[in-house]
């Protein structure tokens, strides 16, 4: 019907459940990115602390397979959780987020490159581990504080800043030390962000 | 008459302008995630858009994507002007029937 009309009570609430809506579908699903990261981290350091500290039955380098292994599944969840929001929206918003997409996939090449490099001049494991891991996550740190200032998203920009504080934190731990910083604080941030995301969420939506 | 603008103040000409307003002026959205975003049938989104698209409310962009062709649409600066100073008269309007009431 086209000349339907409609008192305005009634249509300030077809607003905002269209807002609702919109919002729903074009919002990435961070808290849940953050939920994935986190147990990804959880299983993923918990198997290398478990390996090197005899509380699992795993060999060193089957720990590092199993962090690999985690490590690429919460990369292609990332992407695709972002993909679906994306799908079908072009312009400024969509140019930001591809940019920034590629931006961790460049960055994570450049630590992968380094890595290999690293571990041909030293065969410390422990602390060639060490270097690489703080070489990721200060990747990651910073991803997560440009991103905050991107979208304005404060619980993300503080995720950022505190990944790159417990980034100086396992360095002071050292070699035998660093694992459990990032079993504690590091899957303790990615929980704590996530619980954070979800309920600003959930009280914008209402 | 309220003097509510007819060109938005019609259930689903509200809603599709509001998505598109939240989607923003610098971005555009292809037809059929609009279409399912909104849950509304082509033939029914596409007889509301034209109409917003005669009042300079929305702009709608035909490209070709592959070999398929595709429609992005989005809201144009007068359309943004428009949806906000109608939802303002709508909340003076609740305001004047809240303060009519005794």
């Amino acid at each position: 019907m086209d000349s339907e009309t409609f008192d305005p009570r009634q249509a300030l609430r077809i607003a905002a459940e269209t807002e609702d809506r919109a919002g729903r579908t074009l919002q990435p699903r961070v808290a849940l990115q953050y939920l994935i990261w986190g147990t990804a981290w959880l299983i993923g350091y918990g198997s290398l602390h478990g390996a090197t500290h005899n509380w699992l039955p795993l060999s060193s380098s089957t720990a590092l397979i199993l962090f690999s292994i985690v490590v690429v599944l919460g990369v292609a969840s990332s992407a695709l959780l972002s993909i679906t929001v994306s799908r079908g929206i072009r312009g400024e918003s969509a140019f930001q987020g591809a940019v920034y997409g590629w931006t961790w996939m460049l960055a994570f090449a450049v630590v992968f490159f380094a890595a290999s490099r690293i571990g041909s001049i030293s065969t410390d494991q422990a602390f060639n581990g060490m270097i690489i891991n703080a070489l990721a996550i200060l990747v990651v740190g910073m991803m997560y504080m440009s991103g905050g200032a991107l979208w304005r998203d404060v619980p993300m920009l503080a995720l950022g800043i505190w990944f790159l504080l417990v980034d100086i934190v396992s360095l002071i731990a050292g070699p035998t030390g660093f694992i459990t910083v990032f079993l504690i604080l590091g899957v303790g941030g990615f929980y704590a962000a996530a619980l954070v995301t979800f309920l600003q969420q959930r009280r914008r939506a209402r | 008459m309220n003097g509510l603008d007819p060109v938005i103040h019609a259930e689903a000409r509200l809603r599709v302008i509001t998505a598109l307003n939240m989607i923003g002026e610098g971005n555009s959205i292809a037809f059929p995630r609009l279409r399912k975003m909104l849950d509304m049938t082509a033939g029914n989104l596409s007889t509301h858009l034209r109409k917003l698209e005669d009042a300079q409310y929305v702009t709608q962009n035909k490209t070709i994507e592959g070999r398929t062709p595709a429609t992005y649409v989005s809201i144009t600066t007068t359309g943004r002007a428009a949806f906000a100073s109608y939802r303002k008269q709508l909340l003076s309007l609740l305001d004047s029937e809240e303060k009519a009431q005794p």
